[in-house]
């Protein structure tokens, strides 16, 4: 089934849109939820909560592509699932890592008071994945985005751990110097 | 800011980041089975590449005989370089113990030969040293023997002749230097063979030529230290140098 019909479904409040979503897109958002949560049960929760999320926002929103609309969906939800376990201290092994790791592109003269607008910062971050190679991009990504781990990345792309740290390293540099220069007129 | 508004953040970015860095997507990573083939493919052209390199290197494709009484002959490679060392007779045999001219390039085993004190002991008393040569580079094996000889007082000659007589020598047991004496001596003595030439010096074959074919061929005068000798011109001689021979 294409998207349009299985949005077009969401429209008509069929519930056969839930089928066809996780029919298409299930491995796919379970992939990221538990490339975040590393955790089945909590992975399938939160594709119970994307499905649900979709149906509460298909309409007014329509998705193009539906893919990566569910994708945001997901990961933001185990984002806040592992942001909550981690408060709990309990799984979550890749949340503060990468958290950590992003630490090192907060500019110096950032305080953290300083409020950006998500949509700002996003604006630079597209700015700034233009800039990269499309591997060091794809490495990023997978890493920031996926939440995976450096092991993961490694395997993925055949490459060694030590290449991998040394990808995100270089890009994590270059981030904080077009957080730098942003930062200062914002 | 702090981290995590970069990892919310990072949410809103373009779909086809997000799409073309999606672990379910097939990375081009190789197989280990495409690694291990390269690995093996390379270790091939190696393999491949030694073998011929040590075929090209042990391929025959020149000879020079040097005969005075002791017979030596080197087989040289493509690169002129001495890949045998025969010795056709027990003077040649004493020489070569003394030796070793493998690898050597051709001249440096010539000087080495020439400064070899037991083959000196052979080029006194009216000593004919003869180089016969065997080679479709003829005239540069040439050139390179007669800059060896260059200021040394030694009576010498250079031959070129063909594979085929080679081969007549090789099955003779003979030098290739010593057998194309022996044909020239043979054209005017029906009895001589070519054992009896074996057991003679250069010197001696060249004296029988000389004695046979006297009052009735020509000598060429052939002496790179400006010192006059005689040697016979063997069958067709090729003009205004040493060499004689056919090619």
């Amino acid at each position: 089934m294409t998207d349009e019909q299985i949005i077009q479904l969401y429209k008509l409040r069929s519930e056969q849109a839930i089928v066809e979503t996780t029919a298409k897109y299930g491995t796919y958002c379970r992939t990221i939820a538990y490339g975040i949560l590393k955790n089945n049960e909590d992975s399938e929760e939160c594709l119970s909560d994307t499905c649900l999320k979709a149906w509460e926002s298909i309409p007014p929103h329509k998705p193009n592509p539906l893919s990566t609309f569910l994708g945001r969906i997901t990961r933001n939800l185990a984002l806040n699932k592992l942001k909550h376990a981690s408060a709990q201290k309990r799984g979550g092994c890749e949340y503060q890592p990468a958290l950590e790791e992003l630490s090192d592109c907060i500019p110096d003269s950032c305080s953290p008071e300083q409020v950006f607008e998500a949509h700002e910062l996003a604006r630079l971050l597209n700015a700034f994945l233009a800039k990269q190679t499309p591997q060091a991009r794809k490495v990023f990504m997978q890493r920031y985005w996926y939440l995976n781990s450096v092991k993961e990345i490694a395997d993925h792309f055949g490459f060694t751990e030590s290449k991998v740290k040394m990808i995100l390293l270089r890009s994590r540099n270059q981030l904080k110097k077009v957080l730098e220069k942003e930062g200062i007129s914002l | 800011m702090t981290e995590e508004q970069i990892l919310y953040a990072l949410s809103l970015v373009d779909n086809q980041y997000i799409e073309e860095s999606s672990p379910s997507q097939k990375s081009k990573k190789h197989s280990p089975v495409k690694r291990w083939a390269t690995l093996a493919a390379c270790l091939c052209l190696v393999v491949v590449s030694i073998f011929t390199g040590y075929q090209y290197y042990y391929t025959e494709s020149s000879y020079i005989s040097i005969d005075v009484n002791p017979s030596i002959e080197l087989c040289l490679n493509p690169l002129n370089r001495v890949i045998d060392a025969t010795a056709y007779n027990e003077d040649g045999q004493l020489v070569l113990d003394t030796l070793d001219l493998e690898n050597m390039k051709y001249s440096d085993a010539i000087h080495s030969l020439l400064n070899n004190d037991r083959f000196n002991s052979y080029l006194q008393n009216d000593a004919d040293l003869t180089f016969t040569i065997v080679s479709d580079h003829e005239e540069t094996l040439s050139k390179g023997i007669t800059q060896c000889m260059q200021n040394l007082p030694v009576t010498h000659s250079i031959h070129c002749t063909d594979t085929d007589t080679l081969q007549a020598a090789h099955s003779n047991q003979c030098s290739v230097g010593k057998y194309t004496a022996y044909q020239q001596l043979a054209r005017y003595d029906e009895t001589i063979t070519i054992e009896d030439c074996k057991d003679m010096t250069m010197h001696e074959i060249h004296e029988r030529i000389k004695s046979c074919a006297d009052g009735h061929h020509s000598y060429k005068s052939t002496n790179s230290n400006n010192s006059t000798t005689t040697t016979p011109d063997y069958s067709t001689h090729s003009s205004g140098s040493s060499h004689s021979g056919h090619h």
